[in-house]
């Protein structure tokens, strides 16, 4: 087997107390490079060129030389937070750890060290925290114990690869801002990895654009803003700033889906015989009508339940309260006839394509497979009606004989979309359709969304925590919290003039567009 | 956890009353025990008596219930043979083969977890195909023929080790090494792949970056994590001891749990069989639920929310 060059001449330099940014999409080398600056590759990939730390060369150095610096002088905080931390061992373990392997304290020493630290990153009651298992923190918590345990050694620079990316908006804001006053604290070096012009806009002094393994640009983040000058970050940049579409029309005409007091509870595990079972409610009286062809984006964060609302409309779930109803007609049971309908006519795209395709089937197979499923058509016809839901997502002939393996992310979604489309929906939900997707990928998808939605009038609910995608496709915002709804409202009037405090922390909380719009405290840590 | 063992406690109880009415019913059914006990020519007076004393006359779901019955009261049924109590006759063997069976998991864990390890360790080197070409060696040859090759060897070749019977640690150094050789060769299969599996998780990166030194990572960051894996297959090799004893006891003249259960089969001992497979069904059942404990100490997030469902 040959070598593959993922990463060809990259070249920068950090300074002291500066945040240098490098963006660029999946599979850019970005991730990469970072590792390669303390040589944290898996085996199998291997770095030529030079590391040079404060004047002293790293990259070449044995692993156990390297293991000095590693933690001590560089260290590094990861994309997601809980699975690289230890799942064995409590955040005590493995923060004395840490302190311990550089500096010469003692247990109770480093444990009141420990201590100090986790206050430091903003962790409340920590001595509780200190005796936690890594699955009983949050996300945004976790990232709080990655950071603490990075700067344990009070090291000059930090590497932080995407280290926002698996976190609600909300908790992404506070983690931006405590890198931010670390770095000021601790005159540190920041060096961070994203695929979010946002959050570049938020963070960085300077920027470096890589694309396909090479540095095509860097320079100051206004610059880089203002006056991109290579077409991959104008790319990058539109992205970001897409029209807004026009709202069709109001909410006319009669409700297509009715949801009235809907409740979804869902029971806990006992953890002794006799304890009595406690309940998580994920749905809490929520109300909700959408139109005939109309968008509307339902909007909250990891946990809010905005899924389960998905769900008990389509009927995928049934409500423990509340009633939906279809066209003024109650939501029928598996088995009725009007069951097969709706199944029909009601369909749902996931957020992650590359789970939602069986990968030992070909694509055409598989967007035809719904046919045959509600014997649609002659049987000899399905495979041209196939073919013409991909045509209409952009897919040519070229992919119909290939297996998904074979195709980008963004195509893959682009297949989902097809083998719900190919069905003639009246309702489609698309839960979290972009948020697995590179940026400029994401908005060709909700470019493509927007067109079918005009095509065919269909009634769209858009699932997601990105208020961004959510701003420029639905007519109607609905924002859950906690499974209640707290804020509805016209998308442009409820972003203008948000009412609910909540509402009002999200959008506040949404990476900005423009570095000249940094928020300086105007977030309070919640 | 309470309600967690009462529950295992009370599925297991049901296993072992589910085999027992299998094993009650089949050895009934698939052949007369009389006849094997007296003979073809016994006269008829004496197989009559024989049938009533033990009750052969009855139907059996009457024998079936007395039998349970019985059971409740502690008493076992007789050996045909002597008369004397089925469970004082197996527990007698017990020791026998416990001794075996815990010496042999013993070696296979000494055995098998380092070689996986090792093997993982140095993937894709000479060390790593050493390894698991003689881990698939040991779980590919048959028992017998493993016990029969080292008697060849060591009993007739170069006369170092007993062949059969019992009583030194010599005795059981053969008959150990035979049971422990396909256990330790599973475990080492396992354990490389769990360590791969490990050694591959974000954690571990985290570890290197944080700056620890490579031994420290694979013992107290690797080998945890990779243990969790590696317990739930222990509880199979643990039962597997006991069901592979069988073989082993009867290559080496071993007095154990399992050569008395071939004899008794053989002899329609039908008290004994079914002792036997009670104290061996108990045995699987206590075994996997140690496992699952250990699998509580090991991995904090199974000690709470057991069935939690993702949403």
């Amino acid at each position: 087997m040959g070598r593959k060059q993922a990463v060809e001449d990259v070249s920068f330099e950090i300074a002291r107390g500066e945040t240098l940014c490098i963006v660029g999409e999946t599979a850019s080398g970005k991730s990469l490079t970072a590792l390669s600056i303390l040589d944290l590759h898996s085996p199998g990939v291997s770095a030529s060129g030079a590391v040079v730390l404060d004047g002293r060369t790293l990259l070449g150095l044995s692993d156990r030389t390297l293991a000095d610096v590693r933690g001590r002088d560089v260290s590094m905080v990861f994309q997601e937070a809980v699975p690289a931390l230890n799942p064995v061992q409590t955040v005590e373990a493995q923060l004395i750890e840490a302190i311990r392997s550089h500096r010469s304290l003692t247990r109770n020493e480093a444990r009141g060290e420990a201590l100090t630290l986790l206050t430091s990153v903003g962790i409340h009651e920590p001595e509780r925290r200190l005796v936690a298992y890594p699955h009983q923190l949050s996300g945004g918590m976790a990232q709080r114990v990655m950071i603490a345990m990075a700067l344990s050694a009070k090291p000059s620079l930090l590497i932080a690869d995407e280290p926002t990316t698996a976190l609600d908006v909300t908790v992404q804001a506070q983690i931006l801002n405590l890198l931010r006053d670390l770095r000021t604290q601790h005159n540190l070096a920041l060096l961070m990895i994203s695929h979010d012009m946002g959050v570049v806009a938020e963070m960085a002094d300077r920027v470096a654009v890589m694309y396909r393994g090479r540095i095509v640009e860097m320079g100051p983040v206004e610059q880089i803003f203002d006056a991109p000058a290579h077409p991959y970050t104008q790319r990058l940049l539109a992205a970001r700033q897409q029209a807004r579409r026009t709202p069709v029309r109001g909410t006319s005409g009669a409700p297509l889906i009715e949801g009235k007091g809907l409740s979804r509870r869902y029971p806990n595990p006992r953890r002794w015989l006799f304890e009595a079972r406690s309940e998580t409610v994920a749905v809490d009286c929520v109300d909700i009508t959408i139109g005939q062809s109309e968008i509307v984006g339902l909007i909250g964060e990891s946990g809010s339940g905005k899924s389960t609302i998905g769900r008990l409309l389509l009927g995928l779930e049934a409500p423990d309260a509340g009633s939906v109803t279809i066209d003024g007609q109650p939501m029928p049971r598996p088995g009725e006839p009007r069951w097969q309908a709706l199944r029909q006519r009601f369909q749902v795209i996931f957020q992650d394509p590359h789970s939602a395709l069986d990968p030992r089937c070909r694509i055409l197979e598989q967007v035809k497979e719904p046919l045959d499923i509600f014997e649609i058509g002659a049987a000899a016809d399905r495979p041209a009606r196939a073919a013409a839901a991909l045509d209409q997502v952009g897919l040519d002939a070229s992919v119909h004989r290939r297996f998904p393996g074979a195709l980008s992310g963004g195509q893959k979604q682009r297949v989902v979309i097809a083998r719900a489309l190919v069905l003639q929906p009246r309702f489609l939900v698309c839960d979290e359709p972009v948020s697995a997707l590179d940026v400029s990928v994401g908005a060709q998808i909700i470019d493509l969304l927007a067109r079918l939605q005009r095509e065919t009038d269909m009634s769209l609910l858009i699932v997601s925590h990105d208020l961004s995608l959510v701003r420029t496709l639905v007519d109607r915002v609905i924002v859950v919290k906690a499974g209640r709804i707290v804020e509805e409202g016209e998308t442009t009037a409820l972003f203008a003039a948000p009412r609910h405090p909540y509402s009002r922390l999200l959008i506040a909380s949404a990476p900005i567009t423009h570095p000249r719009d940094r928020r300086r405290e105007r977030l309070t840590a919640v | 956890m309470g309600r967690f063992i009462v529950l295992r406690t009370l599925r297991g109880l049901l296993t072992v009353w589910g085999l027992l009415t299998l094993v009650f019913v089949v050895l009934r059914l698939s052949g007369d025990p009389l006849e094997a006990l007296l003979g073809d020519d016994a006269p008829p007076e004496m197989v009559d008596y024989y049938t009533v004393l033990y009750g052969f006359d009855q139907p059996l779901w009457r024998q079936y219930l007395q039998y349970f019955w019985g059971l409740f009261q502690g008493d076992w049924g007789q050996s045909f043979r002597d008369g004397r109590d089925a469970l004082e006759v197996v527990l007698e063997r017990v020791p026998a083969t416990l001794q075996l069976g815990f010496a042999a998991f013993v070696f296979s864990l000494l055995v098998g977890i380092p070689l996986g390890i090792v093997a993982a360790l140095y993937r894709n080197t000479a060390l790593d195909r050493f390894a698991m070409g003689f881990a698939v060696l040991g779980f590919a040859l048959p028992n017998f023929f493993i016990g029969i090759i080292l008697i060849l060897f060591f009993s007739m070749t170069v006369r170092w080790l007993p062949s059969s019977g019992t009583g030194t640690w010599a005795h059981l150094i053969l008959p150990v090494v035979t049971l422990g050789t396909a256990g330790a060769g599973s475990i080492a299969r396992f354990a490389r792949s769990s360590m791969l599996e490990v050694m591959n998780r974000p954690y571990m990166r985290t570890a290197q970056a944080k700056g620890l030194r490579r031994p420290r990572r694979i013992m107290w960051h690797a080998v945890p994590n990779a243990a969790i894996p590696i317990v739930t297959l222990l509880g199979f090799r643990l039962g597997d001891m006991i069901a592979g004893s069988v073989v082993v006891e009867a290559v080496f003249a071993w007095p154990g749990v399992g050569r008395l259960l071939v004899n008794a089969v053989t002899a329609r001992e039908l008290a004994v069989v079914q002792a036997v497979i009670v104290i061996v069904t108990i045995t699987m059942v206590t075994a996997n639920l140690l496992v699952d404990l250990a699998y509580a100490w090991l991995d904090p997030r199974q000690r709470e929310g057991r069935n939690e469902r993702k949403r």
